[in-house]
């Protein structure tokens, strides 16, 4: 953008040099009538409003596409209902809640260290269960958590692998009017907050009977609740 | 004693008429200038290229909006009332029978529709920056509400942009006619600028420059902001109106 900023600027100069010129001497340079500068600034009347009609058109049309806009922090919210385990989860943070038969044995293999697994006991007996928590995403308190793309671990024989997550992309696109212009409206200071994002990679928790042994990789990213 | 005895009314109405029509070529500039922004800058400011944050996410930031194009409305906005205080202007007016009140009238006619005209494009070509954002990437953040959306909002913000262009006209007019009076004010006006820049620079707590720029724009309250608007403007008429009250004409 800022490199465009000399050329307009000389633009400016010049055209406005060519506005003095015309008044000192207007039979050197082409007249442009009446008509033609009210048909065209007309024009350009329209045209804008045609762009408002369409633009709030294209506007609600896309509303349900977006990304929500959260109240207060999103990260904290999470780690609130399912870190802390402070009141219910809210079911939008899961992704998948399974159940697996227990053998003697469990291995859990970690090795991108990628998400965070909690592992409770219980005295219940043959049943694995897993709840999958999707990992989290806030830019700009809009919830970009759909967007991300998530590999589910993976069972097989009593073994349990966390595979490596898929890269994603994330475009961040906004519009909003010059803050000045919004001095009184209710979005006072919109789109100028800067940039900041928080991640929450996915959570597996994990109820493991007693009996169960557990094998770790690495204890990394791995705690054990005590109840 | 005349036959037909012209009322300032009728004088002051014949002279915007006029004054509109022969200043068709600075509406039609702002217009193109517009264009040029729009097609140029579209606005738009973020990172081209996307950057790692965390492990497996990548992002690209894009943010649109009509910053520059209210900027450059403003600018025009004093070039223009700048201009509607040069010679060729001052001698335009004594083709009709008139007095320097009613040539500062119709100025401020002039002003008026200027500033409508440049608030209203400016606040509308929000929407076509938008619609090329939607165009090109589909799904767009509106961090600022919509006409359909709040509608109160959308006139506020129109209401803002024509009152902000209308002062950087009548301020820019208020130079110029100092100017008329005597070329002097060149250098104050001049010094007074340098003044402004350095109190920005050196000052440690809120400088004066900031203080006026907190008054306008920190207002939040719209009768308290219209109020101050009109009252800003009406002085500033009131200055020009008397300094070039005792003028000789065609000076």
């Amino acid at each position: 953008m800022f490199a465009f900023i000399p050329f307009v600027t000389i633009l400016i100069v010049i055209s406005f040099f060519l506005i003095i010129r015309k008044r000192s001497a207007p039979r050197r340079f082409i007249h442009i009538g009446r008509k033609i500068h009210i048909g065209f600034i007309s024009g350009y009347i329209a045209l804008l409003c045609i762009g408002l009609v369409f633009a709030e058109i294209a506007e609600v049309k896309s509303r349900g596409d977006m990304p929500e806009k959260v109240n207060g922090n999103l990260l904290s919210i999470y780690f609130d209902q399912i870190i802390q385990k402070n009141g219910p989860v809210d079911s939008s943070f899961i992704l998948d809640e399974r159940q697996h038969t227990a053998g003697e044995s469990l291995t859990i293999h970690h090795p991108h260290e990628n998400a965070t697994i909690y592992v409770e006991r219980t005295k219940d007996q043959g049943i694995i269960k897993e709840i999958i928590y999707k990992p989290l995403l806030d830019i700009n308190q809009y919830d970009f958590s759909e967007s991300v793309k998530v590999a589910k671990p993976i069972w097989r024989n009593n073994e349990l692998t966390i595979p490596e997550q898929p890269k994603n992309f994330i475009r961040y696109i906004s519009y909003h009017d010059s803050a000045v212009m919004n001095q009184l409206t209710t979005a006072r200071g919109a789109g100028y907050n800067g940039f900041s994002s928080g991640y929450q990679t996915m959570v597996v928790h994990l109820t493991v009977p007693e009996n169960v042994d557990i094998h770790l990789d690495s204890t990394d990213y791995v705690t054990f609740i005590d109840k | 004693m005349y036959l037909h005895e012209p009322k300032l009314f009728d004088v002051v109405k014949r002279q915007f008429i006029y004054k509109m029509s022969a200043n068709a070529t600075p509406f039609t500039m702002l217009v193109i200038l517009q264009i040029i922004s729009l097609v140029l800058l579209s606005g738009s400011m973020g990172s081209p290229d996307p950057f790692y944050d965390h492990n497996n996410i990548a992002y690209t930031i894009n943010a649109f909006s009509n910053d520059g194009i209210l900027g450059l409305t403003w600018f025009w906005a004093a070039v223009f009332g700048f201009l509607l205080t040069s010679l060729a202007q001052r001698d335009e007016a004594f083709s009709f029978v008139t007095n320097r009140l009613s040539h500062h009238l119709a100025n401020f006619f002039v002003m008026l529709s200027a500033a409508l005209f440049g608030g209203l494009s400016a606040v509308l070509s929000g929407s076509i920056i938008k619609l090329y954002a939607f165009l090109r990437y589909g799904e767009v953040i509106m961090e600022t509400t919509g006409l359909l959306t709040a509608p109160m909002d959308f006139i506020l913000r129109l209401v803002t942009a024509v009152l902000y262009t209308l002062l950087f006209l009548v301020i820019a007019y208020t130079i110029g006619t100092f100017i008329q009076v005597n070329r002097f004010f060149i250098f104050l006006f001049g010094a007074l600028w340098m003044l402004l820049i350095r109190s920005i620079s050196s000052s440690h707590g809120e400088s004066f420059t900031g203080k006026i720029f907190h008054f306008f724009a920190g207002e939040t309250s719209t009768s308290l902001f219209i109020l101050k608007m009109i009252m800003t403007v009406v002085v500033l008429c009131t200055i020009s109106i008397t300094i070039s009250n005792r003028l000789e004409v065609r000076k």
